[in-house]
């Protein structure tokens, strides 16, 4: 009997840590980290080529309240509403409407591992998508704070890193709004663009918010990744494209610019102009442009007179 | 000395040089054809200058000058659809502001988790 005991105890001391995830799938374990209170600094970096760019973070997040500082400056959040500060004064955003949030099935929870992180007892989960090996997070087993995430390309090399290097699973510090600001909703749009497609590459499109007069703002998601799309008249393309990178998908030319958290790509057809920015990696973008409205014709008189007449 | 018969009309005009003058006067005076040549020469001119002015005929100039009507008119109609464009054309949208993108995307994917959410926004373009 004795014989047994100690490699169960053995197994059960490996198996322990990771019992917290054991009978969830991936989307418990991504609304499990949504709603841990935690305080933490860390570092994002992104590539993709030869771009590439990196940034401190700091969060803090408690009774549902969040403040991220960043390169943007420092947001709060709460619940719909992010607020952010320029100057002294406060300007927020809120999320009036939106849909409904699903997983797509093409992903799942590969081996689970028990490991330490910052000297925490930690689990190591690998998101699958089908075959490949699509992400790696490493997971607080107190909080359920994932402590390091690991976005994988389609190549199977590391497109982006983020990772906590200060970590505190009980923070004592109370967040509050600022009591004054300047807000605007974000509400649905009554007309969603004809030319954007539903979905796209397992994306399914769950908002469309309208954007001044003419331009709109399509949400996709698959449940991990995210991006907008956004779709105004011609010659709105921010001046920032100017010197950014060109890469090609089947032939025509894009344009993207890499920060530490989104990607962002950017072009023109013959009558309107796009902007995509999101987290998912570069074969997901590639995909999503081919079933985007795709660059057309871009000679001066043909974008002379569309700019002209509308 | 050759006949100077070439540069007669250029001596009534006074066209030529102190020696090119003394040389084609000199072989006037012992040439009776250059001689009436230069008379004759001379009549004709009175007589070319004599003549009343006249203008040509209207339609002569524009057929010379101007460029086929089909021409006019298309370019007369451009310009009035490019002026009717300037005047009624919607106004230009503005351009995007990155950091605006970057709110309103930010602010939506806050809402529902993903791998950006679960780890706080950063944020910014």
């Amino acid at each position: 009997m004795i014989r047994y005991s100690i490699p169960l105890a053995l197994a059960g001391l490996i198996l322990l840590p990771t019992a917290t995830y054991a009978d969830e799938g991936l989307a418990d374990v991504l609304e499990s980290a949504m709603d841990a209170d935690f305080h933490g600094s860390g570092v994002v970096m992104c590539r993709w080529g030869q771009d590439s760019a990196a940034t401190t973070y700091e969060v803090t997040r408690s009774d549902g309240m969040s403040m991220v500082s960043g390169p943007a400056g420092d947001f709060i959040l709460s619940g719909s509403l992010i607020a952010t500060q320029s100057g002294a004064d406060w300007y927020a955003l809120e999320v009036g409407e939106w849909s409904a949030w699903n997983l797509s099935e093409r992903y799942s929870l590969g081996d689970r591992v028990a490991t330490t992180r910052l000297g925490r007892p930690a689990t190591e989960v690998i998101v699958m998508e089908g075959e490949r090996k699509r992400a790696r997070l490493v997971i607080d087993d107190e909080s359920t704070v994932p402590l390091l995430t690991e976005v994988f390309d389609g190549n199977g090399d590391v497109f982006r890193f983020a990772a906590l290097v200060e970590f505190i699973a009980a923070p004592v510090t109370e967040l509050e709004m600022p009591e004054g600001f300047m807000e605007h909703e974000m509400l649905m749009s009554d007309v969603p663009s004809p030319r954007l497609p539903g979905a796209a590459f397992g994306y399914s499109r769950t908002d469309t918010y309208a954007m001044g007069d003419t331009g709109t703002q399509a949400f996709y998601t698959d449940g991990l990744f995210s991006f907008s799309v956004f779709e105004a008249g011609l010659g709105t393309r921010p001046a920032e494209f100017d010197s950014a990178t060109r890469f090609e998908v089947d032939g025509v030319a894009y344009s993207r610019i890499v920060t530490p958290s989104n990607v962002w790509v950017a072009w023109s057809t013959p009558d309107r102009s796009y902007v995509l920015v999101g987290d998912l990696p570069p074969d997901h973008i590639e995909e999503v442009l081919r079933r985007l409205p795709k660059p057309g014709f871009r000679g001066v008189i043909m974008r002379l007179l569309f700019r002209l007449f509308g | 000395m050759t006949h100077p018969i070439d540069i007669l009309s250029a001596l009534l005009d006074d066209e030529l040089s102190p020696e090119e003058h003394s040389t084609v006067t000199s072989h006037l005076e012992g040439c009776a054809a250059c001689s009436a040549d230069l008379a004759g020469l001379a009549r004709v001119r009175s007589w070319v200058r004599a003549l009343p002015e006249q203008e040509p005929p209207v339609p002569l100039v524009p057929a010379l000058r101007r460029p086929p009507r089909w021409i006019w008119a298309a370019a007369s109609a451009a310009a009035a659809v490019l002026a009717i464009g300037l005047v009624v054309s919607p106004a230009r949208p503005e351009v995007f502001d990155l950091d605006t993108l970057a709110g309103q995307h930010t602010a939506r994917v806050v809402v529902a988790p993903g791998i950006s959410s679960i780890r706080g926004p950063v944020g910014g373009p």
